[in-house]
């Protein structure tokens, strides 16, 4: 990877490519060439843009290199990676439909960093005023794009520059035809290259002008003079722009002789710094370093690369004076994006914010979208000066990426709004959407809410119809979203009593067990069922949300914990449509679609499983089991046949009053039943609080066992209860805390909380679900629901949490 | 960041789903003297040293691997990636 296409670029990506490797050369412009396009001195005898071309070509018709234009690299990253963004239509009038920005990430083996170099101003008094800028500035407006920043031509343009290099914007103004004031030089013995006045020994002390530069005043031997001057070109000098270098805690050195920091040791490894931002910034410097540099980073992967015949260049000596500020007593700016000028630096030296993380903080230098590009140097020296240190006592600035602004946009990419993340759909769901459900969102999914009909003005009208349907008839609900996970290998069952509190080694093949899984902390993680479809194969569930989470856990435990275990697991979530057929007439609904099995009491009990199949041939499984406390199934099928399962049995069913039923029903239905959900599993909770502290297995080892019995967690009185308002118009409002009759309302009487309410079809009230101290005993008593969030509280009657069928008789119907 | 994944070579670490220090292989015994408060260490204290770390990394987006991954982490030099389940067996293998 080569960055930047000056001078130095272009050479290293031309001994690179010719080499045969595969090289990215990236820069900034919509051109190639950097600082070569604003110069007017020739190469080889030829104009530099003749030179571009050639390699350009060149480049371009090697099957190896990608040319990315307008595309700037903003920072390096670990290992080789590289952040680039390319403005891909930001300059089109019209971008039509492509993007405006790419953001790339290259991961490179090597890289040269040819970065060039930033020029610096010299802070003088005013010398904030439109019509004043770097010379370097004004030279490239000449030489490349043949404009000259004064309104009419014969307007007087200056140089105030303490190096050679600005001399050469003088020469180019002239060769232009632009009037050419002369040349400001501090130094005394300052050079003269043509036909221009020169200053030496001179220094700008002020400028004034309305709505932009009308005259500068120029001091020499404490003589001031003021001349009307148009536009004033100033060089400091210039600085290499080290940046990427000194990512990855690289430290720039001072160089004294150019008066600037260099990349020093450290930075990214296998960036290889070279021509104006290594300090090596003659054209010819330039042109050698890049190619060496390549020689050097291609020698490093084993590629031998000769050096590319390079065109005779310019090969000024840098000559320049440490001329950091011109004193005065008028405001001086420094950093001219957060108008930080040399009297704030003296105050910053004055109130001992000395340091440079100081004096960055206190003065807000560099901290402008710039990040200090043009100031930083210059104040570190002014702050030098003042402390009467040298620059590098002084300290030293850094940089972080990113080199230039980048908009969080290109970074987030497409990933907004609608596909900010990926939307999972059931495979029922455009069937769903047909019925005119509404769909909420369960994590990524969308899953059906419920299914209005006509004349249904609210959703609590859907909701009862839906839930009286299961426990009157026949209810299907998509249930696709459950995890499930396969598990496969002679020792499953050994895995599984593992990974599960309860044992599920011992369950009989064509059986169901309800299965908790504890985090390792002793708390209650997640739930399902665990089916045994053969010796050596289990299905498992997991809840919607955790899915993922618990496959990873899984995937630890077999792999880190008990790797010995001959044992497999794979996520079969997407493989399998699962569609739930919950009511008393389910096994009549069941028994027209399986192909010929028996679905008895006897042969199919509660808890049984069996793979078999329907509709005449499509492969399927069937577990008998409830979430809503009815007879109830669940049946998967490949995914693909999910949407034709549902309206099979929406068809077959007619006549028993099949309902199509979403989450809303789903979590009334076992409310009323007093199944745990996310609200009841939810991280805080255990085993004993939902009054399954027997499942917690003391006859083997599981994640969670050791740590379940700590004092803390087995002493928690708290119990799973249902709520119902002693006013029967009351609500029972979810996250409400539970406390005495009379009893003040804070955390040290504080006896537990509701997790989850609804208005129940079946009860014909609100109810609600919820832990509370010592619950189990306390049946029949009226406590106090707390919401202060909304000002309320309700007495509410502790009952048992099963508000249907306590005896589970329906469901082993 | 790149991780040399040694089934697969090397794949960028956006792949993986980071979990923290390879300590969590060693699992007390639960039926040791002590297995509470080994379990209480196990679970609530972790090792974060500034210098070369062996950490877990889960190849989420993958093969689904646990690797232990040996980093710097003051410089994020990777010194090597092992398939957990071999440096769990390994450790398994030196306790009996």
């Amino acid at each position: 990877m080569v960055i930047g296409a000056g001078a130095a670029g272009l050479s290293a990506a031309l001994t690179a490519a010719r080499a045969g490797a595969q090289v990215v050369l990236a820069d900034e412009d919509f051109r190639l060439g950097g600082r070569l396009l604003a110069e007017s001195d020739p190469l080889g005898g030829a104009p530099a843009s003749d030179w571009v071309a050639a390699v350009e070509a060149e480049l371009r018709a090697l099957p190896n290199v990608r040319i990315l234009s307008r595309t700037t690299v903003f920072g390096a990253y670990d290992h080789g990676v590289f952040g680039a963004v390319e403005r891909v239509a930001d300059h089109m009038s019209e971008p039509g439909p492509q993007v405006r920005q790419t953001l790339w990430r290259i991961t490179a083996r090597r890289a040269v960093l040819a970065a060039g170099a930033t020029e610096r101003h010299i802070p003088f008094a005013s010398n904030d005023r439109p019509g004043i800028l770097l010379a370097g500035a004004m030279r490239a407006y000449a030489n490349r794009w043949a404009a000259l920043p004064v309104a009419k031509s014969q307007d007087r343009i200056a140089i105030f520059t303490n190096n050679d290099d600005g001399h050469r914007t003088a020469l180019d103004l002239i060769a232009k035809g632009a009037n050419v004031l002369g040349v400001i030089d501090p130094r005394a013995d300052a050079p003269k290259f043509g036909d221009y006045q020169l200053f030496a020994g001179a220094q700008v002390t002020g400028t004034r002008g309305r709505l932009g530069l009308g005259s500068i005043e120029i001091t020499r031997d404490g003589r001031a003079d003021w001349l009307e001057c148009h536009a004033l070109g100033v060089s400091g000098g210039w600085n290499p722009n080290v940046h990427l270098a000194s990512h990855h805690r690289g430290r720039p050195v001072w160089n004294e002789n150019l008066l600037a920091l260099v990349p020093g040791e450290g930075g990214p490894q296998g960036l290889i710094p070279s021509g104006a931002c290594a300090g090596r910034g003659s054209t010819a410097a330039a042109l050698e370093d890049g190619a060496r540099a390549a020689q050097v980073a291609l020698s490093e992967l084993g590629i031998r690369a000769a050096l590319p015949r390079l065109p005779e260049a310019e090969d000024r000596p840098l000559r320049q004076t440490a001329l950091w500020h011109v004193p005065g007593k008028a405001r001086a700016w420094v950093d001219f994006q957060n108008d930080v000028t040399v009297k704030d630096i003296a105050l910053a030296h004055k109130e001992n914010m000395r340091p440079v993380e100081h004096l960055k903080r206190w003065t807000t230098l560099g901290m402008a979208t710039d990040q200090g590009k043009t100031a930083n140097v210059t104040a570190l020296a002014v702050m030098a000066e003042l402390t009467g240190k040298a620059v590098p006592e002084t300290g030293t600035t850094i940089f972080r990426p990113p080199y230039t602004g980048v908009s969080l946009s290109v970074l987030g990419g497409g990933d907004t709004g609608k596909d900010f993340r990926p939307t999972r759909l059931t495979p029922t769901h455009h069937w769903a959407e047909a019925q005119g459900a509404a769909f909420t969102e369960v994590g990524q999914w969308l899953r059906a809410q419920y299914f209005p009909q006509p004349g249904e003005t609210h959703w609590r009208q859907s909701v009862d119809r839906e839930a009286r349907a299961v426990r009157s008839a026949v209810g299907l609900c998509d249930v696709t979203t459950l995890g499930k996970i396969d598990v496969q290998g002679s020792d499953a069952g050994e895995f599984l009593n593992r990974v599960y509190a309860n044992t599920m080694g011992t369950l009989k093949v064509g059986r169901v067990r309800y299965g908790l899984m504890l985090r390792e902390d002793g708390h209650l993680y997640d739930d399902g069922t665990c089916a045994r479809l053969a010796e050596d194969h289990y299905v498992v569930t997991t809840t919607t949300g955790n899915a993922g989470l618990v496959y990873r856990n899984m995937e630890f435990a077999r792999q880190c914990l008990w790797p010995e275990l001959d044992v497999q697991v794979i996520s079969t979530t997407d493989a399998w449509a699962q569609i739930a057929v919950a009511g008393p007439k389910s096994r009549e609904l069941l028994a027209r679609i399986t192909d010929g099995a028996d679905l008895s009491n006897a042969a199919f009990p509660f808890m049984a499983c069996a793979a078999l199949t329907v509709c005449g041939g499509l492969r399927a499984r069937l577990f008998r089991i409830s979430f809503s406390g009815e007879l109830a199934y669940e049946i998967a099928v490949p995914a693909r046949y999910g949407a034709a399962l549902m309206q099979r049995l929406m068809a077959q069913g007619a006549d028993l009053g099949v309902t199509p039923y979403g989450t809303e029903a789903l979590g009334v239905l076992r409310i009323e039943k007093g199944h745990a959900a996310g609200a009841e599993l939810n991280g805080q909770t255990t085993a004993e609080m939902l009054g399954l502290g027997a499942m917690v297995s003391r006859k083997k080892d599981s994640i969670g066992a050791v740590m379940s019995r700590r004092e803390g967690l087995a002493q928690d009185s708290r119990r799973l209860v249902g709520l119902q308002p002693v006013e029967p118009a009351a609500t029972v409002v979810p996250g409400s805390h539970l406390f005495a009759e009379g009893a003040p309302q804070d955390v040290a009487h504080d006896q537990g909380w509701i997790t989850s309410a609804c208005h129940s079809p079946h009860v014909g009230s609100s109810i609600g679900l919820g832990f509370l101290e010592n619950g189990e005993s306390r049946m029949g008593e009226v406590i106090l629901a707390a919401n202060p969030l909304e000002g309320s509280s309700a007495a509410l009657r502790v009952v048992p949490a099963q508000f249907v069928d306590p005896e589970g008789a329906r469901l082993r119907d | 960041m790149l991780i040399p994944h040694p089934l697969l070579g090397l794949r960028d670490a956006q792949e993986f789903t980071y979990l923290g220090d390879a300590a969590l292989l060693d699992r007390p015994s639960p039926v040791a003297e002590g297995a509470e408060a080994a379990f209480c260490d196990y679970v609530f204290l972790r090792g974060n040293p500034a210098g070369v770390h062996r950490e877990l990394w889960f190849h989420e987006q993958g093969d689904r691997s646990w690797l232990v991954v040996t980093r710097n982490t003051l410089t994020h030099e990777i010194l090597g990636a092992e398939l957990a389940s071999d440096v769990a067996l390994a450790l398994k293998g030196a306790a009996e």
